[in-house]
């Protein structure tokens, strides 16, 4: 279904007739990986190392694809080599990774689900650039502005879907439970609680449909009190897919450029093959990394609710939900930030 | 949070690597007159750009695929926010630059590599004295890197006796450089000087000096 629509994406695309070779904010039309972030100075430290690494793997890329055409056994070289770079590429400063934390801080999403979030998009982000490379240059033969122009589409795309998320979240976690709270009843410490508990009804709903009494069922056996000590059996909970689709697709609809760069390098040595094990490669580090960084942010939200637990059962309740609302927030001014600068750029 | 103190900011690592190589052009009066450049890219962007171009028989591209490659990219680099990723400056003042010529790009099918060639001149040309003429190459974006390695990637074209340079390599980009960086905002109008104001050291310095 989704090499479907990329087909159709790119047959649009090819109909397009002007070529275009700078393309985007930078004069070289290579496709840009998305904004970067600015932090305090350790943090800048970081990413600064973060990037020399990441530069450091990437130009060993040509000779590592070259490498294994001569000899099937210098495959791992390349594999190394890309995961390596995937690795790096995630701890760098991006938009993706932030989505990903802030989404299982939003939704109390247990370390489990959080690590699969993270790795499924990644692999989704391997994939899309497979498919956009394997459909429009191999394919189709298209040349880079075209392949610019559906990354760019992508881009959009997934920054949209970032901005609905965010706004659904920012509706489910801020405003409906302060809404519901305020339309009944003076707040008393109890109604906390309580948004708290109709909030958390969605995570663990296997049961189809989120009825408005559906929470007040839930209330009795899964208040507030547990948010700060999972059970077992909720870690190991499903993931919903529902939701969860749009968090992946929201982080992992965009190719990585540096991906999408090898897979051409590699078809244009006539060794395709190479290009897709790179990408794939790629993927596993970066989910890897994304993951681990998730299940920093479900341990922080957790360890921030258990402080708040040693006050009292309704403060605990209420930086759960002070936490979830501001999440939620960050979630939707991101994707609205960059969905502006995307669409700033376009005109 | 990382998230709380985030705001967007420019790329912050180079994606592109363009072996340059530079030549200080002097008119028969001994003043400086322009700067060619001869940018080759890496083989990944030699790649991925002349991905789906169609071939001359003997693989070569046509020329007017080349000559619309050269027109598209000198004019995305003429832009305030790009100025053809070159300063001239002479006694702590800018340099201004008339419209590039002679803009053109080759493709060696053999190692796949483009190569962008083009001379910007001075709008007003200079001797550059004892106190010298600086170029600084560089893309404040951080998102080219340039090397000057070659033998010979620094030369000057005419000079007059006694004219010399000196080439210096850009300082490692540092933390707190790479934050600053981070932080510009996005208002190509203001950019450049802003830039430049940070980003010293952080270019590939050509120091011409006739003394």
């Amino acid at each position: 279904m989704m090499a479907a629509r990329i087909a159709a994406l790119a047959v649009a695309l090819w109909l397009v007739p002007q070529a275009g070779w700078a393309q985007g904010a930078h004069p070289f039309g290579v496709p840009e990986s998305g904004a970067g972030w600015a932090g305090p100075d350790w943090l800048a430290a970081l990413f600064g190392q973060v990037s020399a690494w990441q530069t450091h793997f990437y130009r060993q890329l040509t000779g590592a694809v070259r490498a294994w055409q001569a000899d099937g056994a210098a495959a791992w070289g390349l594999l190394g080599l890309s995961f390596a770079y995937g690795v790096f590429h995630a701890l760098g400063p991006g938009h993706g990774k932030a989505v990903i934390a802030s989404y299982v801080l939003a939704n109390r999403q247990t370390a489990r689900n959080g690590a699969l979030l993270a790795l499924l998009s990644a692999l989704l982000q391997a994939l899309v650039a497979i498919g956009l490379v394997t459909v429009l240059a191999w394919l189709l033969n298209a040349t880079a502005p075209a392949m610019n122009r559906a990354t760019r589409g992508l881009e959009t795309a997934s920054y949209g879907l970032i901005v609905a998320l965010g706004a659904w979240l920012v509706w489910t976690k801020a405003l409906r439970p302060w809404w519901g709270r305020a339309g009944r009843q003076p707040a008393v410490p109890h109604a906390h609680e309580h948004a708290s508990a109709e909030a958390h009804a969605h995570r663990h709903a296997p049961e189809a449909g989120h009825a408005p009494g559906h929470a007040h069922h839930h209330h009795a056996d899964c208040g507030c009190g547990h948010a700060h000590a999972p059970d077992p059996g909720q870690v190991a909970g499903p993931l919903q897919w529902r939701k969860a689709v749009s968090a992946i697709l929201a982080m992992g609809l965009r190719p990585c450029s540096g991906a999408l760069i090898v897979l051409v390098f590699a078809l244009s040595q006539g060794f395709f093959l190479a290009g897709v094990a790179a990408a794939l490669a790629m993927g596993l580090g970066t989910g890897l990394t994304v993951a681990a960084l998730a299940v920093l942010a479900v341990a922080a939200g957790s360890a921030a609710t258990r402080l708040g637990a040693r006050l009292s059962a309704a403060w605990a309740a209420r930086l759960r939900q002070l936490i979830e609302a501001a999440a939620a927030l960050f979630i939707l001014m991101l994707g609205l930030l960059l969905l502006g600068g995307q669409l700033a750029g376009t005109a | 949070m990382i998230a709380g103190c985030a705001a967007p900011a420019a790329q912050a690592h180079p994606h592109m690597w363009i072996d340059a190589r530079a030549q200080v052009a002097f008119d028969s009066q001994g003043r400086i007159a322009a700067v060619r450049q001869d940018w080759q890219f890496d083989e990944m962007f030699g790649a991925y750009t002349t991905q789906g171009l169609e071939r001359n028989p003997d693989g070569s591209l046509p020329a007017e695929t080349l000559q619309g490659m050269a027109k598209d990219w000198m004019a995305a680099l003429g832009e305030p926010v790009s100025h053809y990723f070159t300063r001239a400056a002479m006694g702590g003042q800018t340099l201004a630059f008339g419209p590039p010529r002679d803009a053109a790009v080759r493709w060696n099918p053999q190692d796949q590599r483009l190569t962008l060639s083009f001379t910007l001149p001075l709008a007003q040309p200079v001797a550059p004295g004892a106190e010298g003429v600086q170029f600084d190459i560089y893309d404040p974006t951080y998102f080219v890197a340039y090397a000057f390695d070659a033998p010979g990637a620094v030369a000057l074209g005419d000079a007059p006796q006694g004219c010399r340079q000196a080439y210096r390599p850009p300082r490692e980009l540092d933390w707190k450089t790479m934050q600053q960086l981070a932080a510009i905002p996005a208002d190509p109008d203001a950019l450049p000087e802003e830039l430049f104001a940070i980003t010293k050291g952080l270019t590939h310095r050509i120091e011409v000096t006739c003394p």
